[in-house]
């Protein structure tokens, strides 16, 4: 047993009262009504807010997941998911051990961290050469070893 | 010359995509919006690794092992991509001699650039006798590694004010390090101990920004101390509504009710525990059904009784408390004034 949700105890959660899901549930609709009309995108740091469980069951019930499901292994899982409303995004961020360390809601077309990184492909072209350059010297052994 | 950050990832094979997603993670630690991402990782990718210094004096070693339970970012992520933690007594595998010259070395190396974060209250008493390492006392310790430090962080209520160790009658003559260092920047993060990533919060905004975050009164980062427990407690709306838990397991207390008239010092704490919360991200004490005990305050060890309501208490003043009171609605008001009468009573009937 080394994580907490292994441990046999349930905290019963207090009811919600806060309404805060409720509230959120707003200014995404307002956020993605900006996204239409001015293409500005926006975020929503929800580890950010005093949220109860209640608040994210009732986020979930309503946004829902769409079609796009997104996993990224870097330095950790992250998993984004386009909600079943289109347009906004499900970010949940984990650690190496796997503990969620971000989660956050965004509108946005497409979002820019699934979008390859001019850093790394300049990298990867880099590779893709040397590679290249690799492969080109282990055939002239090849031909020779057909004429042996 | 010391490589950029940029440099240590690329060559570790970290992608910028895994950056952006640390610095995501480092925004919200921040209380920055998300989309800053980018221009944090600009930022931090150009810093220089500073040098980090750890001296550790009348303490009980919490700070550290809080620290060292962060997630966001690791601990190894901080040491080994972010900063060179040159010198830590506990952490270090160096002891000894070799120890105390890495230390030394590396104030001569980055003088007048390097961080210095002590955890521990300063004895004074005695010319500081009580409490030293190496037969060096903390408070010539202090003063000798302080004036290289291009700034210092105080970490947990010990560094910050004095803590337990300068609890009545203060046997050692504890101090908090503001009272000894008063040419540097200093900034406190109090807390008993401090939630780890508040500490890696500030150590990320010094990285990024090179500079130390604002502060309040207190000198607490007011990204994280800036509002009260109450504020952004998730029971809030029971203290609005006038339910309160008047016993650990009576109705109010199963039904997760306001847990301020069993001496909850939410209302006058100032800390991020109901945001940030504990043990990555689980809960914090009130969701656990324990009211906050307020550590993250000036001298609240020798404020009386954990499970004395603020409003029958010697925390605070009455002016302080009606303003508390005045946040919520007329009803939690109204409690506060019935909960100081049901503490009279019990009073006149011991």
């Amino acid at each position: 047993m080394s994580r907490l949700d292994e441990i046999p105890v349930r905290i019963m959660p207090a009811e919600s009262a806060a309404g805060q899901g409720q509230a959120l549930l707003h200014e995404l609709a307002h956020m993605l009504d900006v996204l239409l009309r001015e293409g500005r995108s926006g975020m929503i740091d929800l580890r950010a807010l005093p949220l109860a469980a209640a608040d994210f069951a009732r986020l979930r019930a309503v946004l829902g997941e769409g079609e796009v499901h997104a996993r990224i292994d870097a330095m950790g899982e992250a998993s984004i998911v386009e909600t079943g409303i289109p347009g906004i995004w499900w970010h949940t961020y984990r650690s190496h051990d796997g503990d969620i360390i971000t989660e956050m809601l965004e509108t946005t077309w497409c979002p820019d961290i699934l979008n390859s990184q001019p850093e790394d492909v300049t990298s990867g072209l880099q590779r893709l050469r040397e590679q290249l350059t690799g492969d080109a010297a282990p055939s002239i052994p090849a031909k020779e070893e057909q004429h042996a | 010359m010391r490589e950029t950050l940029d440099q240590s990832l690329r060559r570790q094979g970290v992608s910028r995509r895994a950056f952006l997603k640390y610095c995501t993670a480092l925004a919200s630690l921040m209380a920055l919006p998300p989309g800053m991402a980018p221009a944090i990782a600009a930022a931090l990718g150009k810093a220089m690794r500073p040098s980090v210094i750890w001296l550790s004096f009348q303490e009980c070693t919490g700070c550290t092992e809080s620290l060292t339970r962060s997630n966001a970012p690791t601990l190894e992520d901080l040491i080994f991509n972010s900063i060179s933690l040159d010198y830590h007594e506990t952490l270090q595998a160096a002891s000894g001699t070799a120890a105390e010259a890495a230390r030394e070395q590396a104030m001569k190396a980055f003088y007048g650039k390097y961080l210095l974060i002590v955890d521990g209250s300063v004895a004074t008493g005695l010319q500081g006798a009580y409490s030293t390492v190496a037969g060096v006392t903390n408070l010539d310790e202090l003063k000798k590694v302080a004036a290289g430090a291009a700034a210092v962080v105080a970490v947990g209520s010990c560094s910050s004010f004095g803590g337990l160790p300068m609890a009545h009658p203060n046997p050692t003559g504890a101090v908090a390090v503001s009272d000894i260092i008063t040419d540097k920047p200093v900034i406190n993060v109090p807390g008993c101990p401090p939630i780890p990533v508040v500490i890696t919060g500030v150590l990320a905004h010094f990285l990024t920004y090179g500079t130390l975050p604002e502060t309040d009164l207190h000198r607490r980062p007011k990204m994280f101390y800036g509002e009260t427990i109450h504020d952004r407690c998730y029971r809030r709306p029971f203290y609005d509504q006038g339910k309160f838990a008047h016993t650990f397991d009576d109705e109010g207390a199963r039904n997760g009710w306001c847990l301020y008239e069993l001496g909850c010092k939410g209302p006058i704490t100032y800390n991020s525990c109901a945001t940030l919360k504990w043990n990555e991200g689980t809960s914090f004490p009130i969701e656990s059904g324990h009211g906050c005990l307020g550590c993250s305050e000036p001298k609240f060890w020798d404020k009386g009784s954990f499970y004395q309501p603020l409003s029958g208490g010697t925390w605070t003043d009455s002016g302080t408390l009606l303003a508390a009171a005045a946040a919520g609605v007329a009803v939690g008001a109204g409690a506060a004034v019935l909960s100081r009468a049901r503490q009279h009573h019990a009073q006149e009937e011991k």
